[in-house]
């Protein structure tokens, strides 16, 4: 298998929360954090666009080279965890994040800064599978159901899509040149060619392009 | 010669004067080395990282949860799981083809 990965189809995310509101709930995540949300770019002008943003479960995560405890890990499947019970919540991983996935709880009494959360991808945390303290600590662990991420399942236009990395992948090329728009954007023919069937030529949309 | 009729440095057990001072010189070193690196052997007092549990050994949640016609164990089931899975996301697949 793959890595896990998310992929958000910015043509079709029509800014519903839906995914960040499937999360929240999933999760029983506490006010103040927001493991995904939505991101609109040009908001209410022409060409505006929304993402849905959480972890990217990068491959060279730098929340994981930062962290001083070094309180990450990454499973088999390339999904980045962490373990609550070694972070100090300090925020480097924060800082070093560029997507901002690393949330902290600020509802003390003094705005005490408590352990980071973040995205795990439904894929729970080091506590046993399912069992009622990695729920408490970490959500839901969808995967060791058998199930997918709650936000990119919840999808009601599927421009979050999320699971194996190759199958995502393919969904997402196949979208895209089916539409017939998409594949002029620089990188394309690196991220989406298929090198076995001749790359980046392969993966030219015929369709008139907009 | 010193005035007591013995070679300067030297001492009346046999030793120089020379030889004690490197001696107590390498002890000094020692010392100050085992002393630097005490702390290298130290445990944290935080908490160790815990060893997760791979997703395909399922969930000891209840069995209400697991997806339908999925049993928990087997690398290869989980995997392919998935991927039917992900392919539920793929409505080119789910609807009927274009005419």
């Amino acid at each position: 298998m793959a890595r896990m990965k998310f992929i958000c189809d910015a043509e079709r995310c029509i800014e519903c929360n839906g995914c960040v509101t499937a999360c929240k709930a999933e999760h029983d995540v506490p006010w103040g954090v927001n493991r995904r949300r939505v991101v609109t770019l040009n908001d209410g002008l022409p060409g505006e666009r929304s993402v849905s943003v959480a972890c990217m479960h990068c491959s060279d995560a730098p929340c994981m080279a930062v962290c001083p405890v070094d309180c990450f890990y990454k499973t088999d499947e390339g999904v980045v965890l962490h373990d609550k019970d070694v972070c100090i919540g300090c925020g480097y991983c924060s800082y070093a994040c560029p997507f901002g996935a690393p949330q902290f709880p600020s509802n003390g009494t003094f705005g005490l800064r408590g352990k980071m959360d973040k995205c795990t991808f439904c894929a729970g945390g080091p506590e046993a599978n399912g069992s009622p303290a990695e729920f408490e600590k970490y959500g839901r662990n969808r995967l060791a159901e058998g199930k997918l991420p709650a936000c990119a399942e919840v999808c009601s236009t599927k421009a979050l899509l999320g699971g194996d990395g190759d199958v995502v992948s393919d969904i997402f090329r196949n979208r895209v040149l089916v539409r017939g728009k998409g594949s002029e954007v620089w990188g394309w023919g690196t991220a989406y060619g298929k090198p076995a069937t001749g790359g980046s030529q392969q993966a030219k949309p015929e369709g008139k392009k907009s | 010669m010193s005035p007591c009729g013995r070679p300067k440095g030297e001492f009346p057990l046999g030793g120089t004067a020379r030889s004690a001072k490197g001696a107590s010189r390498t002890a000094l070193l020692v010392c100050c080395a085992a002393l630097a690196l005490a702390a290298c052997g130290e445990k944290t007092a935080g908490a160790a990282k815990k060893s997760d549990v791979p997703a395909f050994q399922g969930s000891t949640g209840q069995a209400a949860y697991l997806a339908n016609g999925y049993k928990a164990g087997d690398h290869t089931a989980w995997e392919q799981q998935l991927r039917n899975r992900t392919q539920g996301q793929n409505e080119y697949a789910r609807a009927p083809q274009r005419p």
